[in-house]
């Protein structure tokens, strides 16, 4: 038998022995139970799709404190540079979490090959790249199979990579029912409805649940996972004032000195567009 | 030499910038070239272009005079007047070269002989007549020394040496051996590593960094093999890039012109892909002014190999050197903030209640950011909170709002969205003591269509918008 031969046994030993990774647990218990290797997979591409605001960065945001608290290495890559840099702080005082923040969105997809070849990172994730190619998408996967890291792509709707062997998940807000009555516009139209005697109560906004779905590389399910909204700024340091009340702070009032002498900006037309459809 | 004086001598003279790594080759080149005529060769710590050779075990190969007339004829290769001095210190024999004829006299009046070579035995008569300042000293003794009026060694000798112990110390001490030959400095036995360089030539000269890099993977394979075989590791990687701009070419056989850079690592490793991703960040950024022809990778510092392991165990394990060859190269190429970390700082605004800081590597495989000037926040906010997307400047968009001033309907990109609950206003306004203060009127607004939460802000500007919550 030759040393290849041998050679080529061996690797199919190896190969054959070892054992299935599991995956990298989201935070999400009920989302975990779901998905085939309890967690996302490492060595595989998993795309997380939703139109802006359903929820994307929660969700990735909970995955990445989950992955770092395992201790893994994580790299998020901020193609379209909106992360607010706030609500990652808590992270940032680990050692292992890398945010990079290309100079245009384009790069993304280059930083994401630098870092999946590095095989220093248990999840990389992009997010706000442009739409990539099937061969640049192959090549990454490629690299994620070969540094057993959890590729992690973050889109808008209907734009996939496709790429076989991809886990899709969709995320969506979950209706919620309505809390507050609604808006009689049709009496404000016509000039009904007074302003209040008294400040009005803030609305409260919606209460958050997000619905994720399982669409390819997995049984189809369908899971429902809670979310705190942010009311940090209104309840800590919110002055909910009369809007009946003129606004007597000293930097507005000479703002608003300014704009008297201007008389036309931007923003006071807008206010009298408001004017003239509601008023 | 001045440039002018060299031009004399040399009418295709090419000026370079200073180049450490140039010279340090051409050290060690040097070295090499005396090492065929002594053992023991040494360049003098901290004086360029001396070096000291030992000088015993001569006679039966023509003596000390021979040995010099073959050094002088090899430096003179590198240098048109280079001079050699034999003695039995080093600081004898470096006075000796001093004097252009070679014909320094002793303190009684004897020839020294020619070629710099002092009697053994004599060198502190030879030095005696001789200036203070060919004696290496503090700056402090020897101006206290000319204060009092000592001009030559043989005036400093002549003191006792406890006196010049008691008022100048150590280093009094040592200048007064120094002035009566008494050199612990000696030449030492020359050790030559093993060659730790490949070096390539392209088929065809090329101006991408592709073929260049293919061969800087072999080489860097090829090299890091011997490495290991030997226990050692690479701390310092040169790559040197013979460019095709005709000079090698010259009738005259010029010396083709290469370009030299070098990659240091805080950690000496032997492993081929850290090294390869950082050859990659320095050819990523080189700007070359002719095709590359030839490549030449060099190992220019090595350390022990080091015996620490990752645990191989643990799945989460990550090698760090890795680690820190895709950060050089994402610095090289976005910059010192390419790489970033998220910091809290408090703050009323959005965008000030939070920074992104540039990530910077520390020895030991630690990482840090740069030093903030903020104290840190104090606020924490749950990883399953709602997270806001801020836009990098607010965008002017235009809001219907009602007569109360609450945002009825939003046209952001040519889009009208209607909002189905709003929420605010906050007011916020501050920093009036600096030249932004800004005063704004903060909504929260909620769109049923889009099933997205902006959050909008109105100043003396008029409504802008901010971002929204994912």
């Amino acid at each position: 038998m030759s040393l290849a031969a041998l050679r080529q046994q061996l690797a199919e030993l190896v190969e054959g022995t070892r054992p299935a990774l599991p995956g990298l647990p989201t935070g999400f218990a009920a989302l975990d139970a779901v998905l085939p290797d309890h967690g996302l997979p490492r060595g595989r591409l998993t795309e997380i799709a939703g139109t802006p605001g359903s929820g994307r960065t929660t969700i990735a945001r909970q995955l990445v404190a989950t992955t770092l608290h395992a201790g893994w290495w994580v790299a998020y890559i901020d193609a379209s540079r909106t992360l607010a840099a706030r609500d990652w702080a808590a992270l940032g005082a680990h050692d292992s979490l890398w945010v990079v923040r290309p100079d245009t969105p384009q790069r993304g997809a280059w930083c994401a090959d630098v870092l999946l070849r590095s095989g220093a990172f248990g999840l990389v994730i992009l997010d706000g790249a442009p739409a990539l190619s099937r061969e640049i998408a192959v090549r990454l996967v490629r690299l994620a199979r070969a540094s057993d890291a959890a590729f992690v792509l973050l889109a808008p709707d209907n734009q996939h990579a496709g790429v076989a062997g991809a886990l899709q998940l969709r995320v969506q807000r979950a209706r919620a029912k309505r809390t507050t009555e609604p808006l009689d516009l049709t009496a404000r139209l016509e000039g009904q409805v007074r302003a209040p005697a008294s400040p009005p109560a803030p609305a409260p906004m919606s209460p958050r649940r997000l619905l994720i779905s399982v669409e390819k590389g997995g049984p189809p399910a369908r899971v429902e996972v809670p979310c705190a909204a942010d009311e940090s700024r209104h309840a800590a340091r919110g002055v909910r004032e009369n809007p009946q009340i003129p606004d007597r702070r000293g930097v507005a009032r000479r703002d608003r000195n300014k704009r008297g002498a201007r008389a036309g900006g931007a923003g006071e037309r807008a206010i009298r567009r408001g004017d003239v459809a509601l008023g | 030499m001045t440039v002018a004086a060299a031009r004399g001598r040399c009418a295709t003279l090419e000026v370079r910038d200073w180049d450490e790594l140039c010279v340090s080759r051409e050290v060690a080149r040097t070295s090499a070239a005396f090492l065929s005529a002594s053992p023991q060769v040494a360049p003098a710590a901290g004086l360029p272009g001396t070096w000291w050779v030992g000088a015993t075990g001569f006679e039966a190969l023509g003596g000390e005079s021979a040995l010099a007339e073959t050094l002088q004829r090899m430096a003179r290769v590198w240098h048109p007047s280079a001079r050699v001095g034999i003695a039995d210190s080093c600081v004898a024999a470096r006075a000796a070269t001093w004097p252009a004829d070679g014909r320094w006299r002793m303190a009684d009046g004897r020839n020294a002989g020619t070629r710099g070579i002092v009697p053994s035995g004599d060198d502190a008569a030879y030095l005696a007549s001789l200036p203070l300042s060919l004696i290496p000293m503090d700056a402090e003794v020897r101006e206290a020394l000319v204060a009092l009026g000592l001009g030559t060694c043989g005036a400093l000798t002549a003191l006792s040496g406890g006196d010049v112990e008691r008022r100048w110390g150590a280093a009094g001490l040592s200048a007064w051996r120094l002035a009566q030959g008494i050199d612990p400095r000696r030449p030492v036995l020359a050790h030559v590593g093993p060659s730790r360089q490949a070096h390539a030539e392209l088929a065809l000269s090329t101006t991408s960094a592709e073929p260049v890099l293919f061969l800087v993977r072999g080489a860097l394979e090829r090299l890091m093999a011997d490495l290991i075989r030997d226990g050692r590791a690479a701390a310092a990687v040169s790559i040197t890039l013979t460019l095709d701009d005709g000079r090698g070419a010259l009738p005259s056989g010029g010396m083709p012109h290469t370009v030299t850079r070098e990659v240091r690592v805080p950690r000496a490793i032997a492993r081929v892909a850290p090294w390869f991703e950082r050859c990659r960040a320095l050819l990523d950024t080189w700007t070359l002014t002719a095709p590359v022809c030839a490549v030449t990778v060099s190992i220019t510092a090595v350390a022990p190999l080091g015996a620490e392991q990752g645990d191989l165990l643990a799945p989460a394990w990550r090698d760090p050197a890795a680690a820190e060859a895709a950060f050089e190269r994402l610095r090289s190429t976005l910059g010192a903030r390419g790489v970033v970390r998220p910091v809290a700082k408090d703050g009323y605004c959005p965008e000030r209640e939070g920074l992104w800081l540039g990530l910077e590597t520390v020895d030991g495989g630690r990482w840090t950011v740069e030093t903030a000037t903020h104290p840190p926040s104090t606020v924490n906010r749950p990883p399953s909170t709602v997270t806001l997307r801020l836009l990098e400047s607010p965008e002017p968009v235009t809001v219907v709002a009602s007569p109360q001033g609450e945002p009825r309907a939003l046209n952001w990109h040519h889009r009208r969205i209607p909002i189905a609950r709003a929420r605010g206003p906050e007011r916020l306004s501050g920093e009036w003591w600096t030249d932004s203060p800004f005063a704004r009127d903060y909504w929260r607004c909620e769109s049923e269509e889009l099933e997205q939460e902006f959050l909008l802000y109105r100043d003396a500007q008029g409504w802008r918008l901010q971002g929204w919550y994912d």
